[in-house]
């Protein structure tokens, strides 16, 4: 024992001073292609980033020129190199260096992960109007070496049947590759060739004008909007030198892929952080048709045919599409179904009975005073048999319920004229800034029609500072507060404020062009009050309608965009998996030729074809899918509960016409999350309909679904939706993830594959159990920040 | 102590796990044309079964098959502390899956359809890693055995002379003579084949958890 505790103690003294106590230092070789200064104020902040990501390291920058780079990853003294696509390609073939992450670079306002090079000439230039038209003219790049100053360029030449170091008058400027393009415009060069992006940026700059330029051999991209005459290439890459230990690569990759966009360290980089590392495979290729590089050894190769045997991927392609065009419209049918919720009806009924009590009690009051003053007044009992009248048909017409808003607008405001005995009734919003005239409602008479605009600004004016309803009989020697006479605009006036969610939101307004043959009784700005308090209820109502509506309308479409994007990696997998072959197929074919040394130099071009059509029909998949999940998440701080709840509520009519009950327990302590709520919603959605369908499916009784919404030890929360169904067999359990693998009938097989599509990109999990109860539960997690 | 030569490239095995037949057979004749062995399985229970700590090589495994799906596999193999290098492949690659695999120690990270020339060097590159690593297991074993043949007393002098005492002050800690402390730290060096202080200290570092 003693010894043990003896070599302990000596152990711990010869590690610990030399392994944790001391940061080691780790260095970025990275290439200074504008200078030292340029290149450590643009990448110092990444290498701070990461010494605080990565604690136990510090990390430094060392600016290179290219020979520089070159001398220093042969002597490993570096551990991680930056550098540009076609420098990193000749690295990693000389030295082993492997790329971590791709960059995305942040040009005018959006990111891209690729790059290419224009090849452009002056508009009125009108002997050059093609690649193959260069021949014999003068051409100006970056230099030899740059990639996408010359290397680019050089390829599409070349496929062009134009050898530029024979056939033209090559010259190279060096950078600022700006002047290049003023040599061009200037007549100093026939051609010139730069990196994409550029001219646009000249452009916005305002240095030039595009139309003057005219880009020869344009080629067209869905993902790349700059002009550009070469294929596209990978932007830099992040490497490890051959010697640095896996397990610090490995952090390094993790703490790039989290940089965030807007962060010091990828603002200052002119970026929007890093991505996963793309195929470098097409620069290799490059290297290896232009003979430079790692394959300056090369035989001259021919490059003239296009093998045409692969048209059949893209036609197979298409045919998917119009699948998925199909299915696209299958389900928004499904959905106008689903939308046609009871509870508009519900929210109508309840709106339309409050405001018959409203009438009722009002009615009731009204006769109560009908009858105290019938005994007194015969003339004003015949005015209120007339309101009663008008009551009626007020009632009549609010609680009708095959008209419509507008209509009952038009005929509320028709029946308050003939009471009133008003010209004109109008319902003016007044919420926003300007006066918004809902309905206008005139009686026709000899004289002209009341101008109301300026009538409505000044009783909205008074109501606001008497806070009580407006009747004056006659304007003439009458002043409201602080206004100038009005008797100009009209005889008469009758007006009141209504209220939405207890704002004044707009007003009534009735008014003659001639004084009103009677006083206004409090009858009768009752009854203007009962109808502007209708009125107020009545566009609530149709505001939370129009929000309700709105928010099933958003989930569908979401659900939309899921289930495209869902079947679009569904197929891009299923057709990955013989695209990779082919490849394999391919590069093991080339690669047996060359070592056999077989010199047939037919063969060896078909089966390069066979890979560049494999990997052509890769790129669409590819592009299909991006152009599909383009959609972005949108995060919110929110209560999951909420959020369960909403989805509960959506189902409503189901659970109620199959009398099933749902019960949502929620443990103590649970936080907000942050994620996509409506994502969110759209599973739980997604789980609920699989629980309403396996109780139906099922044979106990009675139904039942419970919802738990708990933390996990991990600090996760956690959703559980569990049924009364039947278990489900080992069979299904093993494809209930698949896309397009159904149990139903009427099912597509995609909301579970959907589901767990959201809750992975939240970095959470999803999986089938059975619970404490032996009920079949569906639980998902999701990280809390 | 050298053991480069105990191991050679022939005797490591890429383990390709793939449901997929064609993906899975094509892969497997792509090596065989660089003359790298290899051995496929439809699934992760299928190689599971397969796999013992013995395995020298590197796994290449497709993140979407039914039942374990690769990153499961992943954590599998990390409980059964699998010290090959594991290179995930994958149809639809996007960044949260990419971090989850890095983060489970993921060798590397290939987005299919992938090409030749960067799979191949990825492959190699992970099988000499592999080497290495076989090679520092080794080492551990060897010296292992080596220190569980000294006696008690000659465990005592080895671990006051690594501590860095002369002779001297070991013979007055132990109370015995310099010169049979001598005698027992020549036995040490023999048994343990070391051919320095510097060596017989690395022997100990190396087994530091063991003592």
């Amino acid at each position: 024992m003693v010894i043990h505790a003896l070599l302990l103690c000596l152990v711990a003294g010869l590690v610990l001073p030399r392994f944790a106590l001391a940061q080691a230092d780790m260095s970025i070789g990275v290439l200074a292609f504008r200078g030292k200064q340029d290149a450590i104020e643009r990448w110092l902040p990444t290498a701070r980033y990461l010494s605080e990501r990565i604690t136990d390291y510090r990390f430094e920058i060392v600016p290179l020129t290219l020979e520089g780079m070159l001398d220093q990853v042969e002597q490993n003294r570096l551990d991680f190199i930056l550098t540009n696509t076609g420098n990193y390609v000749v690295l990693e073939n000389a030295f082993g260096i492997s790329r971590l992450a791709t960059l995305k670079v942040r040009h005018l306002g959006a990111e891209f992960t690729q790059f290419g090079a224009v090849i452009f000439t002056r508009q009125d230039n009108t002997e050059l109007n093609a690649l193959a038209d260069v021949a014999g003219h003068s051409m100006l790049a970056v230099s030899e070496e740059a990639f996408g100053g010359f290397q680019m360029a050089w390829r599409e030449l070349l496929d062009a049947g134009i050898d530029p170091f024979e056939d033209l008058r090559l010259k190279f400027g060096g950078f600022p590759q700006d002047d290049i393009v003023h040599a061009v415009l200037a007549g100093e060069v026939d051609v010139g060739t730069v990196r994409s992006g550029t001219l646009e940026r000249m452009a916005a700059d305002g240095l030039i004008e595009l139309d003057r330029i005219k880009v020869l051999g344009a080629r067209q991209s869905d993902v790349f909007p700059f002009l550009h005459s070469t294929r596209l290439y990978p932007e830099w890459p992040f490497a490890k030198a051959r010697g640095t230990p896996e397990k610090l690569a490995q952090r390094v990759a993790v703490a790039l892929l989290e940089l965030e966009p807007d962060s010091e360290a990828a603002l200052r980089a002119y970026s929007a952080g890093w991505t996963i590392p793309l195929d470098y495979g097409p620069v290799h290729e490059l290297f290896r048709e232009l003979e430079i590089g790692p394959y300056a050894y090369l035989g001259k190769p021919s490059l003239t045919s296009v093998w045409r045997e692969y048209k059949g991927w893209i036609i197979f392609s298409l045919a998917m599409m119009l699948l998925l065009v199909a299915l696209l419209i299958l389900i928004s049918r499904a959905n106008r179904r689903i939308s046609q919720s009871e509870l508009k009806y519900r929210a109508e009924a309840n709106q339309r009975r409050l405001a018959q009590e409203l009438l009722a009690r009002h009615k009731e009051e009204l006769e109560e005073r009908v009858a105290e003053r019938t005994a007194e007044l015969a003339d004003v009992n015949a005015s209120l048999r007339r309101s009663e009248a008008t009551l009626r048909a007020i009632h009549d017409i609010t609680s009708n319920a095959e008209l419509r808003f507008e209509d009952k607008l038009a005929g509320l405001l028709r029946e308050g004229c003939r009471f009133f005995e008003m010209e004109t009734g109008l319902v003016v919003n007044t919420g926003g800034d300007n006066a918004d005239t809902l309905a206008r409602v005139d009686i026709e008479t000899e004289r002209a029609p009341v101008d109301c605009h300026r009538l409505v600004q000044s009783v909205r004016e008074q109501i606001g500072i008497s806070q009580a309803p407006v009747a004056v009989s006659d304007l003439r020697g009458h002043s409201f507060q602080g206004q100038e006479d009005l008797c100009g605009l009209a005889g008469s006036v009758l007006a009141a404020d209504y209220l939405v969610d207890d704002e004044a939101a707009g007003i009534i307004l009735f008014a003659s062009s001639s004084a009103s043959p009677r006083e206004f009784s409090d009858v009768d700005i009752d009854i203007l009050q009962l109808m502007a308090q209708w009125l107020g209820g009545e566009i609530e109502r149709t505001e939370i309608n129009r929000r309700a509506q709105a928010h099933q309308a958003q989930l569908a479409h979401v659900s939309r965009l899921n289930t495209m994007g869902e079947m679009a990696t569904g197929i891009a997998h299923e057709l990955n998996q013989p695209l990779t072959a082919i490849l394999n197929y391919s590069g093991g074919s080339l690669r047996l030729l060359q070592k056999r040394g077989n010199g047939d130099s037919e063969l060896h071009q078909a089966i390069v074809s066979i890979g560049n059509d494999a990997r052509r029909a890769a790129d669409i998949i590819k592009g299909l899918r991006e152009f599909i999940q383009r959609g972005e998440h949108r995060r919110e701080r929110f209560v999951l509960e909420d959020c369960i709840e909403s989805a509960v509520e959506l189902l409503r009519p189901r659970l109620l016409q199959h009398d099933i009950e749902v019960d949502i327990r929620r443990a103590e302590a649970v936080p907000e999350i942050v994620a996509d709520r409506v994502q969110i919603e759209q599973v739980a959605v997604n789980l609920l309909i699989n629980a309403i369908d396996a109780v139906c499916a099922g044979s106990q009784s009675p139904k039942k679904i419970e919802i738990g919404i708990t933390r996990t030890d991990a600090g996760e929360v956690a959703v559980s939706v569990s049924d009364s169904g039947d278990l489900l067999s080992q069979s299904v359990i093993e494809r209930l993830f698949d896309p397009f693998y159904t149990t139903k009938s009427d099912g597509m097989g995609m909301g579970l594959s959907i589901s767990r599509s959201i809750v992975e990109s939240h970095g959470g999990t999803i999986e089938y159990l059975v619970n404490e109860a032996q009920h079949p539960t569906f639980r998902f997690t999701l990280p809390v920040t | 102590m050298s053991v480069t030569d105990q191991l050679t490239e022939d005797e490591q095995t890429v383990f390709v796990v793939d449901d997929d037949l064609s993906a899975r057979e094509s892969l497997c004749w792509l090596l065989s044309t660089e003359d790298i062995a290899s051995r496929a399985f439809d699934s992760a229970e299928s190689f599971l079964a397969h796999w013992n700590p013995d395995l020298s090589g590197c796994v290449t495994v497709d993140v979407r098959m039914p039942g374990k799906s690769g990153l499961q596999l992943q954590e599998e193999l990390n409980t059964r502390h699998n010290l090959m290098p594991v290179i995930v492949l994958t149809g639809h690659a996007d960044v949260p899956v990419a971090i989850r695999a890095m983060k489970l120690g993921a060798y590397d990270f290939l987005e299919k359809p992938y090409s030749d020339d960067e799979l191949l060097a990825c492959v190699k590159n992970a099988l000499a890693l592999g080497r290495e690593i076989d090679h520092a297991e080794i080492a551990k074993s060897q010296a292992a055995r080596a220190l569980e043949n000294l006696t008690e007393r000659e465990r005592e002098v080895m671990c006051l002379v690594v501590e860095g005492n002369t002779n001297k002050a070991v013979g007055a800690r132990l109370g015995i003579s310099e010169k049979t402390v001598e005698i027992h730290r020549a036995r040490v060096m023999e048994k343990t084949a070391a051919r320095s202080l510097s060596e017989l200290v690395r022997i100990c570092l190396i087994l530091k958890d063991k003592i």
